[in-house]
């Protein structure tokens, strides 16, 4: 059995520190810059500043481990690489469909982010960003469909 | 006892307090906002009637004038909205306030408020109330108390 050295548990500490610190700077650090100053709303942020870190807190505790773990104990057999010829067709859906998904990887993650730095504007066009979004998820999956034709064709 | 053991219930631990923490703080926070327990004390606060129908906010100040849609108030004086729905059932939702309240036919509730920062602040209908819901939009307009 592979036992951890004082080294394995500085890095799984570093790591789950590390997304820690990625979850709060991804979030503002809690902060609800949009709220106007008034007694409800520091009650509202207060609640939320605290709901953030303790999340922040439970995700970085598991999906650090998660990452940690599935790196340091990897299978690391001997590798053998099967060159399998593939049909000129699959080839060419997953070269079309590539721009595609990243295209619409990229809006939809702009999309989001949009809502989380100010929700006040986007719910203005809360039907128009709703419609978008639909559009833009039903694009991401379908195009994955097709790359996991490409690979997985039978 | 065990390391395993050991990490097992300090999750449990850090859930309980947290939760603890959240719980008791929100009550708290729940029976300040619903009593306006935030006023400073020898204030009067004004009501002004609010009434959501489809797709409108009627707002009824104290001396009988109406506005549709657009409420003004100043800054740092205490208020009570009192919500009621003429139709079905709506919701006050202020945005840059982070709350929102209900408004139910036959029934009338309290939603003491106080703003502190001039501005105007979008007031949005978090209820779905029929075709017209995201158009049903107000605004709440909070200006300096010299005004």
């Amino acid at each position: 059995m592979q036992r951890l050295t004082w080294k394995d548990y500085l890095a799984w500490i570093g790591t789950v520190l590390g997304l820690f610190v990625l979850f709060l700077w991804v979030g503002d650090f809690g902060k609800l810059g949009y709220l106007v100053q008034s007694p409800i709303s520091d009650y509202i942020s207060n609640l939320w500043l605290i709901t953030y870190i303790a999340g922040g807190g439970v995700f970085s505790v598991f999906m650090g481990s998660l990452i940690f773990f599935a790196v340091k104990f990897k299978e690391r057999g001997e590798e053998v690489t099967i060159k399998v010829p593939r049909a000129k067709e699959d080839l060419f859906f997953f070269k079309i469909s590539f721009p595609f998904l990243i295209t619409s990887s990229a809006l939809l993650g702009y999309d989001i982010s949009l809502y989380l730095s100010n929700p006040v504007t986007t719910m203005n066009y809360q039907f128009v960003i709703g419609l978008l979004i639909t559009f833009e998820v039903a694009v991401l999956g379908a195009i994955i469909f097709v790359i996991y034709k490409a690979f997985y064709s039978d | 006892m065990k390391k395993e053991r050991f990490f097992e219930m300090a999750t449990l631990a850090f859930s309980i307090v947290i939760l603890t923490i959240l719980g008791v703080l929100s009550f708290q926070y729940m029976i300040s906002i619903d009593y306006g327990k935030y006023f400073s004390p020898n204030t009067q606060p004004e009501v002004i009637k609010v009434i959501a129908k489809q797709y409108v906010w009627e707002f009824i100040y104290p001396n009988g004038t109406v506005s549709i849609d657009k409420v003004t108030i100043q800054a740092g004086k205490p208020y009570i909205f009192e919500l009621t729905s003429m139709d079905v059932i709506h919701a006050f939702y202020i945005v840059q306030l982070g709350y929102k309240f209900e408004a139910i036919p036959g029934y009338n509730y309290s939603l003491p408020i106080q703003i502190n920062q001039p501005g105007v602040y979008d007031i949005f209908c978090a209820e779905f109330c029929g075709p017209g819901h995201y158009a049903m939009i107000g605004t709440l307009q909070v200006v300096n108390a010299s005004r």
